[in-house]
């Protein structure tokens, strides 16, 4: 088990459609912000700066662009 | 995104649902007609962004529920009119096509197949359409007119849901084909956040939270709690779902790093067989006399499976035709009963097959077939309470047994037992063997006869009273332990010698001349009024001062490193310790069986640091958790341990992570009451139980099947194997036709380090040579 944020405020994601893929992880950050860790390190993928919150219902991490075999 | 309202093209649309994978976004976007809300499906360009509508501009309901998405592929429920019956909408990539109607809940998704629900009867039924198939059509899985069913879920080869019998508030994991993955232990918990998802599936991997609110991880069917750190909470404020994928599992968890908030965290759990070769989940079950019964579900690519037994659980599709009882039933069907079954623990694992491919092999299961010990003399079977059980490691088919009053001796690893003169009329709790030299301790009664303990010196021919006043504590339980380094220092646990010092010295009492003087060791100092009530003694054999003593007293656990002149509380949890062991490979690793009556802590302990930190691993075992009487760790084969409890006999083969039971024929409620058990050095283990004395033979298992060389040497030919391989016999034959005449070759035998070796002298024709184990 690893722990992959250390800050201050809270992560979250939906109830609804898986958030995690091959190893890689999307969250949304207190600010806002979405948030992807790749399986080696976390990028910022898009803050929200004068967009709307982020509606946890409509958010997923897809699989990439080929199936598992 | 960019995509175009169907109601109106000048307004915009609400995104209300997602579903991604595998290169393709469907969304369900949300216009409005007339005040009413008008949801329909279209599929985003990754690459553009562009959305276009699959499901037309009609001002209807639309898409209900969740959208599912595999491979290209997408399915939703749709409504045409309000409260009206929700089709089944389903794109195959290309085209959408309605596959059913009336359905309830939310479709499921993956590599081609499509799960889903619909009333049948009053009842939701489970059905399944394959897309892969020609002419597919929608399939009934299930026909139940009692219960729930509910949540289908597949991952393209398993297919499982959730069930509730009628009556019952128990949820189960479902599978096709009757498979029950879930247990009452492991039962899905109230759903609360998890209530989009009681369980995922994924690759054959499953994750739910049980009613203990554990987070259940389960690989080739077989469920174990994600170990999350005890700084770590994943229920409770600020915290969502984990979510399964690729053998990982994501969480957001409270960690105490620095407050309240949540964090994310990551586990990695075992890499996923591939899509295409995903196992079925296969049970046994004793079913009758000989008889075992394999259950497996339904795999949805399958056309066929293919069953494998051997007498090792090391058995796979590749491997069976080399290990003992090694046997492939082809072209089974689920459930196959398997007739002729003798004393051992069968191990099966299954496959399934379509044209000239065969699946990866499920997780083993197992069935055990105990037999019940008799008398040497006659027929008559010993079916009294046995509560001690010892066997001598120097030598390989003997032990020893207490019941009835007396004590048995076998001399065939517990096929049959003698009554051994001298001991009749004697209620003995607990037997230690050195060799030829036997020590028996007898229960005691308040304000009558005091416990004693014998010794025999002639392997159980005659008897002497080396502790003749052993007090009367009223107790049942007693303990004896031999050093294993130094055998003429014994342990007895649970006496009151007529010298006993209270309250400075301890129920414990040690000899070190073999049991002609003993002396009494002290309490623990800490905490203050300490007393040791020892049910349970066990020696590290590496280093034979150190020792661990359990039981009733306070502390309940301790530990030695000066052969008992002091002791340090290990104690695992609140509880009695009913038993102990120190495993013979790694002596830091030690295993204790600890009762709670308030059931909160009890179940089987294990240690990897000698005690100081311990971890329960009750994994396979009944909730609430048994009484664990008997401890046996394998002295050769690495993490294999056998538990004797009054729910039965368990084994573990991973050092205690998972436990299998495998009472098998102890079947009924006393034999299921295992009081000791024995592992003779022949490998049989032997069970004192309150229904009798019984074996089961382990000698196949991990069995080692030397190879037998041949060369010139020479004017001879030598044969050879190496010398770590003992108990076989050189055999040969001039003539490998039906009926084979194998004869005894009894030349002389060469040994050294790495190799027996016998000449024989060359004939001039074909001879054959084999190794057999007696």
């Amino acid at each position: 088990m690893i722990q992959l944020t250390t800050n201050a405020t809270s992560e979250s994601w939906g109830i609804r459609h898986s958030t995690t893929s091959r190893g890689k992880v999307l969250w949304v950050d207190a600010d806002g912000s979405v948030v992807l860790y790749d399986g080696v390190k976390t990028n910022a993928l898009q803050l929200q700066g004068a967009l709307g919150a982020v509606d946890d219902i409509v958010f997923a991490l897809g699989g990439g662009p080929t199936p598992i075999p | 995104m960019t995509a175009t309202n169907p109601i109106d093209p000048n307004q915009a649309l609400n995104v209300e649902g997602v579903a991604a994978g595998d290169g393709a976004v469907f969304v369900i976007l949300q216009a409005f007609a007339g005040g009413q809300a008008v949801k329909h499906v279209f599929q985003v360009d990754p690459a553009t962004g562009v959305a276009t509508n699959l499901t037309g501009n009609a001002p209807v309901p639309g898409a209900q529920g969740r959208l599912t998405t595999s491979n290209g592929q997408a399915a939703w429920p749709f409504c045409e009119t309000t409260d009206g019956p929700a089709k089944l909408h389903f794109y195959d990539g290309a085209n959408l096509r309605v596959i059913d109607t009336n359905i309830s809940g939310n479709p499921h998704l993956a590599r081609g197949r499509l799960v889903y629900l619909k009333p049948v009867s009053g009842v939701d039924q489970v059905f399944l359409y394959d897309s892969t198939q020609s002419n597919a059509a929608p399939v009934q899985l299930t026909t139940a007119t009692t219960g729930t069913n509910s949540f289908p879920q597949t991952d393209g080869s398993h297919i499982a849901w959730l069930r509730t019998e009628a009556g019952s508030t128990n949820r189960q994991i479902a599978l096709d084909g009757g498979f029950v993955l879930s247990t009452l232990d492991t039962a899905p918990g109230e759903f609360n956040e998890w209530r989009e998802h009681p369980f995922q599936l994924n690759q054959g991997q499953f994750l739910w939270s049980d009613l203990s609110s554990r987070l259940i991880y389960a690989v080739n069917a077989r469920p174990s709690p994600v170990p999350l750190d005890p700084a770590i909470s994943f229920s409770g404020n600020n915290c969502c779902i984990p979510w399964l994928a690729d053998g990982r599992i994501a969480l957001v968890g409270q960690s105490n790093d620095t407050g309240s908030d949540s964090e994310v965290f990551l586990f990695t759990g075992d890499n996923p067989a591939k899509n295409s070769a995903i196992a079925p989940f296969l049970s046994v079950a004793n079913t009758g006399p000989g008889e075992a019964t394999a259950l497996w579900d339904k795999i949805a690519p399958a056309a066929s499976y293919n069953l494998y037994m051997a007498l090792d659980p090391r058995v796979s599709s590749s491997n069976y035709t080399s290990i003992p009882g090694g046997q492939k039933f082809t072209n089974m069907t689920s459930p196959f009963v398997i007739t002729n079954l003798t004393n051992h623990i069968y191990f099966f694992v299954v496959t399934w097959a379509r044209d000239n491919f065969e699946s990866a092999p499920s997780g083993v299961a197992a069935a055990a077939f105990w037999s019940l010990g008799g008398a040497a003399s006659g027929s008559t079977q010993l079916t009294n309470s046995f509560f001690a059980v010892a066997a001598d490691r120097t030598n390989g088919s003997v032990a020893y047994a207490s019941g009835g009053t007396n004590i048995y001796k076998t001399t065939d690893s517990g096929s049959t037992w003698s009554p051994q003169a001298g001991m009749a009329g004697r209620d003995v709790r607990a037997l230690a063997v050195d060799g030829p030299r036997v020590f028996a301790a007898m229960r005691d009664f308040f304000g009558g006869s005091p416990s004693q303990i014998w010794r025999s010196s002639d392997a159980g021919g005659s008897w002497q009273s080396v502790v003749p006043d052993g007090g009367q504590i009223g107790e049942q339980n007693k303990s004896l332990a031999v050093d294993p380094v130094v055998p003429s220092t014994i342990y007895g646990g649970d006496f009151h010698l007529p010298a006993m010092n209270e309250p400075a010295d301890s129920f414990l009492i040690k000899s070190t001349d073999a049991g002609d003087h003993w002396l009494h060791l002290p309490d623990p100092t800490i905490p203050e009024g300490a007393e040791l009530r020892a049910y349970a003694i066990a020696i590290n054999p590496s280093n034979n001062l150190t020792l661990y003593v359990g039981g009733t007293g306070t502390p309940n656990l301790v530990k030695s490193t000066d052969g008992g002149n002091s002791w340090t509380n290990v104690s695992p949890a609140n509880g009695y310790v009913y038993s102990l062991a120190v495993d013979p490979l790694q002596p830091e690793r030690v295993y204790a069986g600890l009762i709670d009556f308030s059931h909160q802590f009890g179940g089987l302990y294990n240690s990897t640091n000698g005690g100081a930190t311990w971890q329960l691993k009750n994994m396979g075992l009944p909730s609430p958790p048994p009484r664990i009487s008997s401890i046996i760790i394998d002295p050769i084969l690495p993490g294999h341990v056998h538990l004797g409890t009054d729910a039965g006999y368990y084994f573990s083969f991973d050092a205690g992570e998972h436990w299998a039971a495998a009472s098998g024929t102890l079947n009924t409620s006393q034999s299921q009451n295992i009081y000791s058990l024995a592992l003779t050095e022949a490998h049989r283990l032997i069970a004192g139980t309150a229904g009798g004395l019984f074996v089961l033979d382990l000698s196949t298992i991990n069995a080692v099947s030397p190879v037998l060389e041949i060369a010139r040497e020479g004017m001879d030919t030598a044969l050879s194997w190496p010398s770590s391989i003992v108990g076989f016999n050189l055999e040969t034959t001039s003539n490998l036709s039906a009926p084979i005449q194998w004869t005894s070759v009894t030349n002389r035998i060469t040994i050294n380090d790495t190799k027996t070796t016998v000449l024989v002298q060359p004939v001039a024709a074909a001879q054959f040579y084999r190794l057999r184990k007696p």
